[in-house]
């Protein structure tokens, strides 16, 4: 059969590489010959004997594939320089962890696919092409100076749009292109560079649309555009507020996600705001506006609720759902800055080893008696 | 009689998809007698008794081989002969639930002619000690769990302590149906052998846990104890590990048992259906416990059925001619219990099922497919109804990974530990934040290791650790 014969190949390649005492080659051939077999030939050496069909490629593969709408979606929306943005991602992080890989002599782990595409989902469409590399290369670097995937503290993505957000603040928050409208442009971005390449100037726009409401002279868009992202200015993966949703509600569905996390951050964000507008309009956004804005709804699915870097327990899934929901919420109205979501996930994480270790959960047992 | 009328369920735990090889309804068949049988003197984790038969005695069925009068911190009880014919050899051998124990060889003479006990004219009437003093005779001891002592599930362990009587009708085990056909097959047994293990425990309030899958037993069990007030049924999920002993005690009763503790410990005698069965034929029929109940099921197996087995019967008897392709034979569960190489090994009365899974083979892009026949704690595979059996191989199904921390293990323990927690301070020796973390409440499950898609090996870890602590 093919695929026996294609496994084959690959034991006979990294026999061959070993004999030539070519290790790192060796390696390599093992690290493809383990992802196209996705680990179905290694068996169990110990119980249980059967094992969940579930393994970090598929549950890794997950996000990404949400994340392929959404990526489509910000093609149309903003022109292949999209494409551009998140290839370049893939090309440099990958570049990155084999380096660090062949050095350490670690497995290349699922996780980088999941980072690069989440990165490059949350920048702006205009960022410049070199900055989107020095980025993902801050990104991955401190993630693999910290031991590589699983041994992180920080969100990866979220790290390096936290690095680009103080390296190179203006050009991560002051331009933004108006997408093209499936109601009035057609194909839009399928067959342009970027809106502004056709539309000249007219495509830059001001603001995202919390930018707009913490800006006095720039209207707000209406709840229609917040939801479906026509004509809405934003990140690449989180313009369209039901994409997103949509993938948001798969990863919960197939329990790739904890609600705890993301819906619980998500509610409690809605709700604080909410709460904050009634005393002081002028600074919060009432709830489903602050839910729909800043990125919010793409970070609390795809973001917060990296498993590496958020809480273990039920209990701190809890916690950690509501500190990142009320720090957001907080942040950005007594800042008036609008990229408080980044900032959020990052203090969680931080706080994530504290929130695990006084929440272990108590186990259903009696302590042990004196046996006689 | 009360009636439950609500399902009880536990946190955590998994409900398995019928995984292909499995015997369901397949009804129970008597194995053909063996040749030869080996019976270890050791019955799960109590002691070892002493042979009264030497090389070279002629035994009949149900003859007594081996027994040392009972001592209370030595728990045991009299080993029967299972054929009847010549003991060959007594030496030690490995023993199914590991380590080694002095095992006796019999030689059929293929008349298996019976010894039985004597029977009791009104067995109705007879006093607890009387009924105890039986069920000991007829070597009873638990069933179904092993690693947990059998005597503490006898009646003779202490009876004056005991206050509930719980019968585990409830087979969660994946591959495991003979308890279930049992059930169907024996339920006349099944009612009185319940009978008689309360009668020998002192008269105490009795709890069938139940899967609710099964209507009609319900009603036949409210049928016959509806004029009792000492019996409640109790519906249970069938979700996995409701049959372990801490599970149920706590969701039928919600009593805790302590740590390194058995369910004696909290007023509880847990016994299963194949206990039950094997009360009622010892003190009804006088025939001692030499037979059990067996799934011989999994994906490397021609013919998945259930099988009345006799102990000692070797697992290559059972196995012969039936196997589809080289495997791994697992004894007892494919969760907790152990693979063996040797096709001598005996099963034992501590042995459910016998599984044989086919080896992991190599599958182009796994990630990549639909997945309709694999089972998983997450919804990332989708299930169609046509596709009736999932797929069991021995594969790991995934590379092994660093923790990611993703919580599965967490979601899943129905002990409500944390085992990625557990397992990593185990295997990096820091025993005492092992436990501190409640390490001796792990029942040893096994689900955390099949949910991990790092693929840790968590179980292993968590038992070294256990090990290592006890033996320091």
């Amino acid at each position: 059969m093919l695929k026996d014969r294609i496994y084959q190949f690959f034991e006979r390649a990294h026999h061959e590489l070993q004999a030539r005492k070519w290790e790192g080659l060796a390696l390599l051939v093992e690290g493809v010959k383990d992802s196209v077999f996705g680990g179905s030939d290694k068996a169990a050496r110990q119980a249980p004997y059967i094992r969940d069909a579930l393994g970090m490629q598929r549950y890794m593969g997950s996000p990404i594939l949400v994340c392929i709408p959404l990526a489509l979606a910000s093609i149309y929306f903003y022109g292949w320089r999209s494409l551009a943005i998140i290839v370049l991602s893939y090309l440099v992080g990958m570049a990155v962890e084999f380096t660090f890989c062949a050095i350490r002599r670690h497995e290349i782990t699922e996780g980088l696919l999941v980072t690069c595409i989440l990165y490059a989902l949350s920048l702006p469409p205009t960022l410049p092409l070199w900055m989107v590399a020095v980025g993902i290369f801050f990104a991955i670097g401190i993630k693999e100076l910290f031991g590589g995937s699983g041994y992180n503290i920080f969100n990866p993505a979220i790290s390096g749009r936290a690095f680009l957000l103080l390296a190179f603040p203006s050009a991560m928050t002051t331009r933004w292109y108006t997408p093209f409208n499936p109601l009035t442009d057609g194909l839009g971005g399928f067959l342009h560079w970027s809106p502004e390449s056709v539309k000249g100037v007219d495509a830059i726009a001001k603001a995202t649309p919390l930018g707009a409401f913490n800006s006095a002279d720039i209207a707000n868009p209406d709840l229609f555009t917040l939801v479906t992202g026509f004509g809405r200015a934003d990140v690449l993966g989180a313009t369209s507020a039901l994409l997103v949703l949509l993938g948001g509600f798969y990863l919960l569905y197939t329990r790739v996600i904890d609600w705890r996390v993301s819906i619980v951050m998500i509610v409690s964000a809605g709700l604080t705001s909410q709460f904050l507008s009634f005393i002081a309009p002028a600074r919060f956004p009432d709830g489903i506006y602050a839910v729909l804005s800043g990125g919010l709804l793409f970070a609390a699915f795809l973001n917060a609720t990296d498993p590496v870097t958020s809480p273990m327990t039920v209990r701190g899934r809890w916690i950690f759902g509501i500190m990142l929901g009320v720090l957001t919420v907080l942040g950005r109205g007594l800042t008036g800055y609008a990229e408080w979501v980044t900032f959020a996930i990052l203090i969680g994480n931080m706080f994530t080893p504290l929130i695990d270790r006084f929440t272990i959960p108590k186990s259903f047992s009696a302590p042990a008696i004196q046996k006689r | 009689m009360a009636v439950l009328a609500s399902l009880k369920t536990f946190k955590g735990g998994h409900y398995f998809g019928l995984f292909e090889g499995t015997p369901r309804g397949v009804r129970l068949k008597a194995a053909p007698l063996p040749k030869r049988v080996l019976i270890p003197l050791r019955q799960g984790f109590s002691a070892e008794v002493a042979p009264t038969v030497k090389e070279g005695d002629r035994v009949k069925t149900g003859q007594v081989i081996g027994r040392t009068e009972p001592d209370p911190h030595k728990p045991s009880t009299p080993v029967h002969a299972s054929i009847s014919g010549r003991v060959v050899k007594i030496e030690k051998r490995p023993h199914p639930l590991g380590g080694e124990a002095t095992t006796v060889i019999i030689e059929s003479d293929g008349t298996d002619e019976w010894q039985l006990l004597e029977r009791p004219a009104n067995y109705e009437k007879l006093p607890p000690e009387e009924l105890g003093k039986i069920l000991y005779e007829a070597g009873v001891t638990c069933g179904g769990q092993a690693g947990f002592p059998t005597v503490y599930h006898s009646a003779p362990a202490t009876p004056e302590k005991i206050r509930y009587l719980i019968i585990n009708a409830v087979e969660t085990e994946p591959f495991c149906e003979a308890t279930d056909q049992l059930l169907y097959e024996e339920f006349e047994k099944f009612v009185q052998g319940i009978k008689i293990l309360r009668a020998a425990l002192g008269n105490v309030q009795v709890h069938i846990g139940l899967a609710y899958n099964k209507p009609r037993i319900y009603e036949e069990l409210i049928e016959r104890f509806e004029y009792y007030d000492w019996c409640t049924i109790h519906q249970l999920r069938p979700k996995y590990p409701q049959g372990d002993d801490a599970v149920l005690v706590r969701t039928l009763l919600g009593l805790l048992l302590p740590q390194r503790g058995y369910a004696t410990d909290v007023g509880c005698v847990v016994q299963d259906v194949q206990q039950c069965v094997a009360a009622y034929e010892a003190v009804v029929e006088g025939k001692p416990f030499v037979e059990r109940v067996v799934s011989v099921a999994g994906s490397a197996v021609k013919e998945p059925g259930n099988y009345r087995v006799r102990v000692g019967t070797p697992v290559g008897d059972l196995l012969e001619k039936n196997l589809r392709c080289n495997g791994r034979i697992v004894i007892g569960s494919v969760l907790r219990g152990s693979a063996v190489g040797d096709l001598e090994i005996p099963i034992v009365k501590e042995t459910p099922a016998i599984i044989v899974l086919r080896e992991a083979e190599p599958e182009l892009l796994p990630v990549a497919g639909p997945g309709f026949d694999r089972d998983s704690f997450t919804g990332v595979y989708v299930s169609l109804p046509w596709v009736r059996y999932k797929r069991a191989t021995t594969s790991l199904n995934g590379n092994p990974r660093p923790c990611v921390k993703c919580g599965y293990c967490v979601d899943v323990c129905p002990q409500n530990l944390v085992p990625a927690l557990l397992g990593e301070y185990s295997a990096n020796g820091l025993l005492s934040e092992a436990q501190a973390l409640d390490l001796f409440a792990c029942i040893e499950c096994g689900l955390c290791a099949y949910v991990c898609p790092s693929k840790i090996p968590l179980l292993e870890q968590i038992r070294e650790g256990k090990r290592k602590i006890l033996s320091s």
